[in-house]
């Protein structure tokens, strides 16, 4: 029961998207839980910027740069690669 | 409208009266990763330059980078008084350019200081921006220029 209550409520990745953002979704997503997520290349497909829009229960409570630092946190290997990052969270 | 962005304020904060510490060159490049304290202490010195202090990708007159230019686009529309603020550009100082992400444990350029506490990225400018928190941050901390008599 608990099982098809997670499987509800995850996003699962749509099919557009690319390999490196599947992979950055897949990773935000078992790391926070989410119940709404967008991972996007917003650099032409070069994988150097992302957007990324996250509402997931973990941030309840967080000032929103503290919701920042979290996910930094996450993709911070991801993150020194890349040219720059666009975040939204709630 | 903007004072010009000032790497040499940075630089000279940092510097004692001897010549800036060559002791980097001589640490391995997994030791030169971490904050050295003389970057650290130089960064103290940046942030406590004016009440509001902005690391960014090029200067207010030219912004290098589109983020940058948001956010300093954002103070212009605030009202910031130029006298109370102060740009440095990380682009003129790989030093600097490093150092701010581990100081502010935050990955990427821009970076806004109000009266010293990190506030945030283009993002969170931006969004505080919309939402009206900002303006209610730059008034509280008397960062604003002083309305026209008419």
């Amino acid at each position: 029961r608990i099982q098809a209550a997670a499987a509800v409520q995850a996003p699962e990745p749509p099919d557009y998207l690319d390999d490196k953002e599947r992979g950055i979704f897949l990773r935000l997503r078992e790391a926070l839980d989410p119940v709404a997520l967008e991972v996007q290349d917003i650099s032409g497909g070069c994988g150097s910027m992302y957007a990324v829009a996250i509402t997931a229960e973990a941030f309840r409570g967080l000032p929103v740069i503290k919701q920042h630092r979290l996910v930094n946190d996450i993709l911070k290997s991801d993150i020194k690669e890349w040219h720059g990052i666009q975040l939204r969270t709630k | 409208y903007l004072r010009k962005a000032n790497s040499q304020a940075f630089r000279h904060a940092a510097r004692p009266a001897a010549a800036r510490p060559s002791a980097l060159r001589f640490l391995t490049p997994f030791q030169a990763r971490f904050l050295s304290d003389a970057t650290r202490q130089a960064i103290d010195q940046a942030v406590k330059s004016s009440p509001v202090v902005l690391f960014m990708k090029g200067t207010p007159e030219t912004p290098q980078c589109g983020f940058s230019r948001a956010t300093i686009q954002i103070l212009g529309v605030q009202g910031v008084d130029p006298g109370k603020f102060t740009a440095f550009n990380v682009l003129e100082d790989e030093e600097l350019r490093q150092g701010i992400k581990e100081y502010s444990e935050w990955p990427t350029i821009p970076q806004l200081y109000v009266n010293k506490e990190f506030i945030g990225g283009c993002d969170i400018v931006l969004s505080m921006h919309q939402d009206g928190t900002l303006a209610k941050l730059l008034e509280e901390k008397g960062v604003l220029a002083p309305m026209e008599e008419t």
